[in-house]
């Protein structure tokens, strides 16, 4: 097959609806964002709130812009209850949104750092649970706190459920499982401007639009208060420090932009190109050629086949991983089949761009051991499959 | 009921000294997790631990700070489900040092698995049939019991109707736990150093004294450190005897126990072991724990003290003293049952590859030592960043002629 | 959807029906339950040692044994794995000496598997005791339990290990009974080399099947399970003990 063949792809409806949705959000979210920063820096300083303490040093001001940003100063001594269900909501953001980096990154763009990724896989699926915690008590407390509820809007509920719809549904999403790879190519191609297929799991594409729907919706919230850095009114310094509250600002947005950076630099540069899935072998080895049931499901097969075997000895070879190694062997440079450690590795492509760690080769050899070497001549090529369709189409 | 008399305050968060506190927990928690991350990288061959010792001093420690967490409650739990008005402007620190111990005993517990990252399993596979699995219920639901009961002790207005039955629930549920942990010995058929049914009351007297003697020790210092003048002579005289009275069950617990095991004949040689045997584990119990851990402190505390500075010093040296020897008892209790071996075939000479029929070597290394530390560390970070945050400690004198406080 | 999943999970491999039978070592058959049967309650599998055949400097059955599964020294006797030792049994009053292996005794009541926090310890429908590191957390209760001091625990990092015997640092591990030889009808490696050196001092087979050697060695000779009075009803017997 030619490669320029076997690269074009035919776009989906879906997927093209999703990517001008998102980027039409993004927009939205952006001009929102500069709107509201403007109208801040507009107004004029206001009187020091009586009661506000501390000195107008340029550290002493600093540190409580920075403590006001990051521990939420002002809250804690405030509101101590409303203090506790930030601090559970933001921390469970924070490790939900480093979860997700790995859909906005590539591994070779933040070299060392993306171990900070691959650690943020399980700490994110329970920072969506603490996260929810969180959004469950401000939502209960403008349900249930007499005072609150007056000044609550159908807004507030309806940003509320957003913020306890998208995580249920990102976990449903988690327990069904999709094609990791393929939404992390969609993304990465918004930001190439190359677009890619998104694949068309229902709680995926529900999990998107939430997104997109809230992404939309911020600016018109009072949610979006990562810009009130620069609400002259809420800072305890008086709004005379602007230096103090710009260092802050700039450290918050270095911190919200190193991915976009990083993913800019590389934009220019050539993503890797997918390796595609050879349909003969994969129709005779898995009795079916759509390479999405394999991707998909791999897990459950893996660990449905483990119980079988451990607990009932039903020792079939089907049931062996050692078989799935002797297949998918992959020779390195001497010939030899490469051990788990080589990113050639047949699962290690994928699941290191993934960020999602296997244990399955603390126990198991990750190398064919050379019991049956007439598997390794079934050897595929590394494949991140891509979804069925494009395949047939570009087959066609 | 009139007002409470008793206002609580949190500690000065400007202090030097306190930051000085915070960042040395802080050090000592990263160490205990360092050493954590070097023993998972490289395995648990760089421990001093074994295939014949195979629970070594991280879980001595522990096990001592788990039982000795449900303890740190009495002072709580005397002040409200029986009823004693002195001792209840402490309860809130005697329920935040409860929650602390606990932890840092977990942390402890849970660095020391060989598969620490696969922790949820203990949630995702549960066998009923494991006392260790029950005692994850237990641990869990001391940390909801405690932090209910604590909400109902500061938030007196609204939740008073339910402070005596929070207090009592924490109490009956401490007792189940410590149960729980001496029963993971007690059950052992394996050991005849453990398995007895007298370890679970043991360990439930243990963890009255120990946790006591800690519980002192954290409200001695913290009065101490922020100028505080509790606690009052009242106050006093009724730690001292009230230690020195659980210390005594303690040591009796001990002995009883020892001594069951010593007349049974099947267990004697396991009995002249421990007690009179050429190893560590002798001076551990009888100097550390039967004389330093017991019998001075004990003197020191019911003797009586000339002044009220001499009484709180002897208090606190001798629940120094309390801590040190529950310490040595538990290095004693839980190393010395597996240095002596297994016995497959009692009453003969057996001999293997495997340490059969010898007394198994067990020396901690540095990153046990390191873990430890962080065990300690994570007790005292938790105590100081509750009390910096939340208004814990008692700031009035009040307390003798106070009804409602709590 | 799910009717797919079932087809690609039945045909992961093609033709793996064929490879079984091809792959079947030269060992005794003993047993010819298909591949696709779960082991079942019906059969017990167990051990008898003669201890009298057994000689004190035989260490066939340990060597086997560490062959099998890949089980290396690093020079630390201490946390090295032995999941075969030999023991030597002298009595104090007569001076009488015997040496023979233990290893795990396939309890019938496990007390590894009553202690294990996560269930990782079983025992299998056939009396093999096992354990499912995949959920195996590393807490050593099972080696405090085990009045049979049968378990280790992985203390180093482990590569190359052998396809049918998966291994790795942090989790306990004892002797199998071979249960993947089993699975295919050949009997334990120790079991092989104990006859290959020509003593035949261990026999092994369905202590249920009446019509087996070892129901009828075990029905006709003295044999004594090791620390009978904990009444934990080992799989592995000893004659002559």
């Amino acid at each position: 097959m030619d490669n320029a063949e076997n690269t074009r792809q035919v776009l989906s409806y879906v997927s093209v609806a999703y990517a001008v949705m998102f980027y039409a959000a993004a927009a939205v979210l952006l001009v929102g964002l500069a709107l509201k920063i403007t109208q801040y820096l507009r107004e004029p300083p206001r009187l020091r709130p009586p009661g506000a303490s501390g000195d107008d040093s340029r550290f002493g001001s600093t540190i409580r812009v920075a403590t006001d940003v990051f521990l939420f100063r002002g809250t804690f001594f405030s509101d101590r209850v409303q203090w506790i269900f930030s601090a559970f909501f933001h921390i469970g953001l924070l490790l939900v949104i480093l979860r997700h980096l790995r859909y906005a990154l590539e591994p070779a763009w933040v070299g060392p750092l993306w171990n900070v990724v691959i650690v943020a896989q399980p700490l994110g699926l329970y920072g969506g649970l603490v996260m929810m915690a969180g959004t469950a008590g401000f939502w209960a407390r403008r349900i249930f706190d007499p005072d609150i509820r007056r000044a609550t809007t159908l807004s507030d509920h309806f940003m509320l459920g957003l913020f306890l719809l998208i995580p249920a549904v990102g976990y449903i999403n988690n327990i069904l499982h999709t094609d990791v790879i393929a939404v992390k190519e969609f993304f990465l191609g918004l930001i190439r401007v190359q677009w890619t297929n998104l694949p068309t799991d229902s709680m995926l594409l529900t999990h998107l639009w939430l997104v997109a729907v809230m992404m939309v919706a911020l600016p018109f919230s009072q949610l979006l208060h990562l810009a009130g850095v620069f609400d002259k009114t809420q800072q305890m310094d008086n709004g005379r420090n602007t230096k103090a509250r710009a260092a802050v600002a700039g450290v918050f947005g270095v911190l919200l932009l190193i991915p976009a950076a990083f993913a800019a630099g590389q934009v220019a540069e050539e993503g890797w190109t997918r390796p595609q899935p050879n349909f003969a072998k994969l129709a005779r080895a898995h009795k079916n050629d759509d390479p999405t049931v394999m991707i998909r499901n791999h897990p459950n097969f893996l660990m449905n086949v483990r119980s079988i075997t451990v607990y009932r000895g039903v020792r079939k070879d089907i049931n062996k991983i050692e078989k799935c190694v002797d297949c998918h062997a992959v020779k390195g440079a001497d010939g030899q089949p490469v051990g788990f450690d080589n990113p050639k590795h047949f699962c290690v492509g994928c699941h290191y761009r993934a960020a999602v760690s296997i244990d399955c080769f603390e126990c198991h050899n990750s190398k064919p051991t050379g019991k049956d070497k007439a598997a390794l001549d079934m050897t595929t090529k590394f494949a991140a499959l891509a979804p069925r369709s494009n395949q047939r189409s570009s087959e066609r | 009921m009139s007002t409470p008399s008793v206002t609580y305050h949190t500690i000065d968060g400007r202090n030097a000294g306190t930051w000085a506190v915070l960042i040395t927990f802080i050090l000592m928690t990263a160490l205990g997790g360092l050493a954590a991350m070097y023993t998972e990288h490289n395995g648990h061959w760089v421990t001093g631990m074994t295939n014949h010792v195979v629970w070594g001093l991280p879980i001595v420690i522990a096990i001592f700070l788990i039982v000795s967490s449900t303890g740190c409650l009495n002072v709580a739990s005397i002040g409200s489900v029986f009823g004693k008005q002195p001792y209840k402007p402490f309860g809130r620190l005697a329920g935040v040092t409860a929650l602390a111990v606990q932890a840092g005993g977990l942390a402890i517990l849970v660095l020391d698995l060989g598969r620490s990252d696969r922790i949820i399993t203990f949630v995702t596979n549960l066998n009923p049939t494991s006392i260790f699995s029950l005692n994850v219920f237990l641990y869990s639901g001391f940390f909801i019991f405690v932090a209910f009961y604590l909400w109902t002790m500061m938030d007196g207005q609204r939740m008073d109707h339910l402070y005596r039955p929070a207090a009592l629930l924490a109490f009956t549920w401490r007792l189940i736990l410590t149960t729980g942990s001496g029963s993971i010995f007690g059950f052992m058929v394996s050991r005849s150093a453990y398995h007895s049914t007298l370890v679970a009351p043991l360990f439930i007297a243990l963890s009255m004294s120990f946790g006591l003697a800690m519980y002192v020790l954290v409200m001695l210092w913290l009065n101490a450190s922020t100028g505080r003048k509790y606690p009052s002579p009242e106050l006093l005289r009724r730690l001292r005897i009230l230690l020195g009275i659980l210390v005594g069950v303690s040591l009796y617990f001990v002995v009883i126990h020892h001594l069951t095991n010593y007349y049974t004949a099947e267990r004697r040689d396991v009995e002249k072991f421990l007690l009179f045997g050429d190893n560590v584990y002798v001076p551990l119990l009888w100097i550390g724990f039967g004389l330093i851990g017991s019998v001075i402190p004990m003197l020191m505390v019911l003797l009586p003290a000339r002044t009220v500075g001499g009484a709180k010093l002897s208090l606190g040296v001798a629940s120094a003293l309390v801590v040190f020897g529950g310490q040595c008892f538990m290095y004693e209790f839980v190393v010395g049952g597996q240095a002596f071996p297994v016995e497959l075939f009692p009453g003969k000479i057996v001999s293997s590859t495997f340490g059969d029929g010898v007394i198994a070597h067990y020396t901690p290394s540095i990153p046990e030592w390191l873990l430890v530390i962080g065990g300690y560390g994570v007790v005292g970070l938790i105590i100081t960043v509750v009390i910096w945050a939340l208004p814990m400690l008692p700031s009035s004198f009040a307390q003798e002629t106070s009804d409602t406080a709590h | 959807m799910s009717e797919s999943f079932e087809v690609s999970r039945r045909a992961l491999l093609g033709g793996a029906v064929a490879f079984t039978a091809a792959t079947l070592a030269p060992g005794v058959v003993l047993y010819a339950r298909s591949s696709d049967e779960p082991a079942t309650g019906a059969v017990r599998w167990g051990l008898l040692i003669d201890v009298n055949q057994c000689k004190g400097d035989c260490n066939a059955c340990v060597e086997a044994c560490n062959t099998e599964f890949g089980l290396v020294s690093h020079g630390r006797p201490d946390t090295d794995p032995q999941w075969v030792r030999k023991v030597t049994v002298t009595d104090p009053e007569t001076g009488v000496s015997q040496s023979f292996p233990v290893m795990c005794q396939h309890c019938a009541h496990p007390p590894c598997a009553d202690v294990c926090p996560t269930g990782a310890s079983f025992r299998r429908a056939d009396g093999i005791v096992l354990i499912n590191r995949h959920i195996c957390v590393g807490c050593r209760y099972c080696e405090m339990a085990c009045p049979y001091k049968a378990r280790n625990f992985v203390h180093e990092n482990v590569t190359d290990q052998k396809p049918y015997a998966p291994r790795g640092k942090g989790t306990s591990e004892a002797c199998t009974m071979c249960v993947h030889r089993i699975d295919e009808g050949r009997i334990p490696a120790c079991v092989e080399a104990c006859a290959a050196s020509g003593r035949a001092a261990m026999l092994f087979g369905d202590l249920n099947d009446p019509n087996s050697d070892i129901a009828k060695r075990v029905a006709a000779v003295n044999s004594a399970q090791i620390r009978a009075d904990l009444r934990t009803d080992p799989g592995v017997r000893y004659q002559g003990l």
